[in-house]
């Protein structure tokens, strides 16, 4: 009985603070732990910090919002340092954590690589997120998309 | 620095064309009677702020971009699509501009569609707009009247379409889920080609990994996934 309340009250306090969560059957593999415990390459701010690309995506509002900074190496056109920050659950943690490591492994993605990252690719490298959490794994690489995108116009200019 | 924004826009219903039981396309204007700018497979989110869902629902244009209006294809599902399969004509919906990157960049390349259901939407918008390009189209459906487009898709010439049923033997089309091997099996080389798969998460999931084991390349994989449950 104790048990049936509990889970009552936790659903209703979650329902009135509008946060997507699943209380019933939250399972993370120990990759997904691991990053959201160890988040790598995470952007701690620093005004001296010289992005080439930034991409924002998602809103506070929203309960979700995520920042990429990219640097690029202009002459193999690969990304040389890919940080972020993000306003986010444990699954936007760990899957950008993640996808900041695929951005950047074996001398880092060329930026054709980099833009056709796909949520399927981090999910599978983090040995799988509930459904329910698919979303978190779309803004990281969306950011990055983005950061990208801001990379090449300011080349343009 | 580039933020994104998101625009909202309002979209006015000029049209709603029943496509099956439980799908319907709503067919939209802008308050200037125009539409945005937009590239074939992407999509715009759909804003009830009463549901306490200030993220909205994302629905993929189905329109290609030659269209007077531009369409959003809706299954009834839950409470916020059946809200808007029940909106009239002159309605309006406050909404995001196009967004989202289910496109190729590559203007020439042999594109297989691997979908389901509702899936096809953004594909409707991709294969208008590109007459010229080849498909491959592999679309799942658990009964023959649940298929979307069908007479458009028949009728197209660049392509070259597989049905499969699953819930009920159907004469004419092929009785079971898709397997990797009616894909693979039937190109000479993967190199080539571009895959695009849309639908539910799981459905996207385990084709996007068969393909990978078949040896396909992460960045020639495209997908967009949804809730189907």
């Amino acid at each position: 009985m104790k048990k049936i309340i509990k889970k009552k009250v936790i659903k209703k306090i979650i329902k009135s603070k509008n946060v997507c969560a699943d209380v019933e059957d939250w399972v993370y593999s120990d990759i997904v732990k691991d990053h959201f415990f160890h988040p790598r390459n995470i952007f701690f701010d620093d005004e001296k910090y010289m992005a080439d690309g930034i991409g924002i995506v998602g809103s506070p509002a929203c309960g979700d919002m995520m920042s990429v900074w990219v640097k690029i190496d202009k002459k193999t056109n690969r990304i040389k340092e890919c940080k972020w920050r993000t306003f986010g659950c444990a699954s936007a943690i760990a899957s950008t954590s993640m996808m900041s490591v695929m951005a950047l492994e074996n001398g880092g993605m060329t930026l054709d690589q980099a833009k056709r990252m796909t949520p399927e690719a981090i999910i599978d490298r983090l040995g799988g997120l509930p459904d329910r959490k698919y979303h978190c794994s779309v803004l990281g690489h969306q950011a990055l998309r983005e950061a990208i995108e801001d990379y090449e116009e300011n080349r343009k200019k | 620095m580039k933020k994104i924004e998101k625009n909202k826009a309002v979209y006015i219903i000029k049209d709603i064309i029943k496509e099956t039981s439980d799908v319907s396309t709503l067919k939209m204007v802008m308050e200037d009677n125009t539409i945005p700018l937009f590239r074939p497979g992407q999509f715009i989110t759909v804003y009830f702020e009463e549901y306490g869902t200030p993220e909205g629902k994302s629905y993929s244009i189905s329109s290609s971009t030659k269209e007077k209006t531009i369409n959003i294809t809706v299954k009834a599902m839950g409470e916020f699509s059946h809200r808007l399969c029940k909106m009239k004509v002159g309605d309006k919906i406050h909404a995001s501009l196009p967004y989202g990157f289910f496109y190729s960049e590559n203007k020439d390349s042999h594109i297989i569609i691997i979908t389901g259901g509702i899936g096809i939407a953004p594909f409707r918008s991709i294969i208008l707009d590109n007459p010229d390009r080849k498909f491959d189209i592999y679309y799942s459906n658990r009964t023959e009247s649940d298929i979307i487009f069908k007479k458009e898709l028949d009728a197209l010439a660049n392509k070259n379409i597989k049905y499969f049923i699953t819930k009920e033997k159907s004469k004419g089309h092929i009785n079971r889920r898709i397997e990797i091997k009616d894909i693979l099996g039937n190109i000479k080389t993967i190199k080539d080609k571009e895959f695009f798969i849309c639908g539910g998460i799981s459905f996207v999931r385990d084709f996007w990994k068969k393909l990978r084991e078949n040896g396909v390349k992460e960045e020639m994989i495209y997908t967009e996934a949804f809730f189907s449950h």
